[in-house]
């Protein structure tokens, strides 16, 4: 089953309240949410709280108020945590965090045991340098890549998410790529 | 130029910084955080969750259906709607064409007809109409009682509601053919006081009208009640042979040939030569739906089959006869008697 008709499934079966269904989309999701807010927020502990946080927002709000009007619950969940980031900004009144600060935490996620060392140091290679050139994007701009290019959300579910037309949503991608390429050829 | 970790403006394109996005998938939460926050999501949505969650079958099966085909717009589901209803609709009624009282799909040929009927807006044309769909659904009543995979003893109530039916129907032929007659008289007041006179003259208007009609109406056998020619009382009679020298010949010959012929007429064919000894037309046609009734309550289904059979004849010359009368006189349900046409023209 693609990914597409299982999230249809898995709206369809968490609109009717099954328990179940809710945790296979956690399964299934929350790795790749972690990520975003992760690169949102830049603090792995903060960014855990969140997204445990985000989960249950969720399953309450499917409970109460039901989701009828979303097409995607991948969207629905991702767009539920960029609400929840901003509470979070304001709470901490700190404004927008750089990249920076949690570029040290990369190590955290590279030290999973299964990893060899050249692989690991390859990774981290190529990370550091995109994730250079994502820190001098753009909120807007970094947000589409974060989507699009690392999580793989449909141009469709990124329009959901920020609320935005699949066109808009289009133009900004291959805008933000273009941005990225600038930034990563500047670099070198 | 740098190498290696680096990369040049000129040697980056999509598809390596995609790859190189890509490489920040590593990054992701431990999986001991991972179960742990599973465990405790679970036990906190089981304690708000209200009660097993059941889907059923039409639901999963409309879901699978719509997402099967979720990539058409709106538009096209409501031109697929549209098709299948109408589809459905054609193909429903075409099936109910066929179906007998106590059919399921009857229900779907009355309606059907109950439709046609008030989309005819002409009162003569309705009345027609409505005396042709109650003789077929009397018709179809008698075929049903009559067939041998009918057991009438072991379905009482559905015989008696048939039996009630048949009544019903046989009375609208009857109300309905005598709104027509008025209708006509209304129309031909002085065709309609010749009758009874029998002194009007051959050539005038009015008779040429009368005779027109009385013309076009042999060409269908005709059906008069005669109780003891046969034991239904019927006898075919052909006036062909008799109409030139009926008319101008003794009241007596003719005012037979009216009273045959009036029973196939539409109530126009009142002819000159009528005498006010001539039975009036609807009361052939009130006779015979008497004899069906008749030959229906005693079991007769065949007898009253026939009966009704050639009364749908009579009906359908009626509308035919009609037809022609509305182009050739001109008059039909709205046109006057001035507008009346040498009938001779139509007796073909």
């Amino acid at each position: 089953m693609s990914k597409k008709n299982q999230d249809k499934k898995l709206l369809f079966r968490v609109k009717k309240k099954d328990t179940n269904a809710f945790i296979e989309a956690y399964d299934l999701y929350a790795d790749d949410l972690y990520r975003f807010v992760f690169f949102k927020i830049g603090r792995s502990e903060e960014a855990k709280d969140l997204t445990s946080a985000v989960f249950l927002k969720v399953w309450n709000y499917a409970q109460s108020r039901g989701l009828d009007a979303s097409k995607s619950l991948r969207a629905f969940i991702y767009k539920t945590a960029r609400n929840s980031i901003v509470d979070y900004y304001r709470q901490k009144r700190e404004g927008e965090m750089r990249l920076d600060d949690g570029e040290n935490k990369l190590l955290e996620f590279l030290a999973d045991e299964k990893q060899d060392l050249v692989k690991q140091t390859e990774t981290l290679s190529d990370m550091d340098s995109v994730m250079a050139g994502l820190d001098k994007l753009k909120e807007e701009y970094r947000e589409i890549i974060l989507l699009r290019f690392i999580d793989e959300l449909s141009f469709a579910e990124i329009a959901e998410v920020m609320g935005k037309s699949s066109g808009s949503i289009r133009i900004q991608a291959f805008r933000a790529m273009q941005a990225l390429k600038d930034l990563l050829g500047e670099n070198k | 130029m740098q190498t290696g970790a680096g990369m040049t403006r000129q040697d980056m394109n999509d598809q390596e910084l995609i790859k190189k996005l890509q490489s920040l998938k590593a990054v992701k939460p431990d999986d001991s955080w991972k179960q742990e926050t599973r465990d405790v999501l679970l036990a906190q949505i089981s304690n708000t969750a209200a009660k097993e969650v059941k889907i059923n079958i039409f639901e999963t099966a409309a879901y699978n259906f719509k997402n099967a085909f979720s990539f058409l717009p709106n538009t096209a589901w409501a031109v697929i709607c549209l098709l299948v209803i109408l589809t459905g609709g054609s193909l429903g009624v075409l099936a109910a064409k066929n179906s007998q009282p106590g059919d399921t799909l009857y229900i779907a040929k009355i309606l059907k007809d109950k439709i046609q009927l008030a989309m005819t807006l002409d009162q003569t044309d309705k009345a027609k109409l409505e005396m042709k769909l109650a003789s077929a659904q009397a018709l179809a009543i008698t075929e049903v009682l009559s067939s041998p995979s009918f057991n009438a003893a072991a379905n009482p109530k559905k015989a008696a509601e048939l039996a009630q039916n048949f009544q019903q129907e046989i009375n609208t032929v009857k109300a309905n053919y005598s709104v027509i007659n008025d209708i006509q008289k209304k129309n031909y007041p002085a065709v309609a006081a010749n009758v009874g006179t029998g002194s009007a003259a051959v050539n005038s208007d009015d008779t040429k009208v009368g005779i027109g009609n009385l013309q076009k109406a042999t060409d269908s056998k005709v059906y008069t009640v005669d109780s003891g020619r046969d034991s239904k009382g019927m006898q075919v009679y052909d006036p062909k042979a008799n109409i030139k020298s009926s008319i101008g010949s003794g009241a007596t010959s003719s005012s037979a040939v009216i009273t045959a012929l009036s029973a196939s007429s539409s109530g126009l064919g009142v002819s000159p030569e009528a005498t006010s000894s001539a039975p009036d037309a609807s009361e052939n046609i009130n006779n015979s739906l008497d004899k069906a009734s008749q030959s229906f309550n005693t079991k007769d289904f065949s007898g009253a089959k026939d009966i009704l059979n050639q009364v749908g004849k009579i009906i359908d010359n009626l509308n035919s006869g009609s037809v022609k009368g509305a182009t050739e006189v001109g008059t039909s349900s709205v046109g006057g008697k001035s507008d009346a046409v040498v009938g001779s023209s139509s007796g073909k």
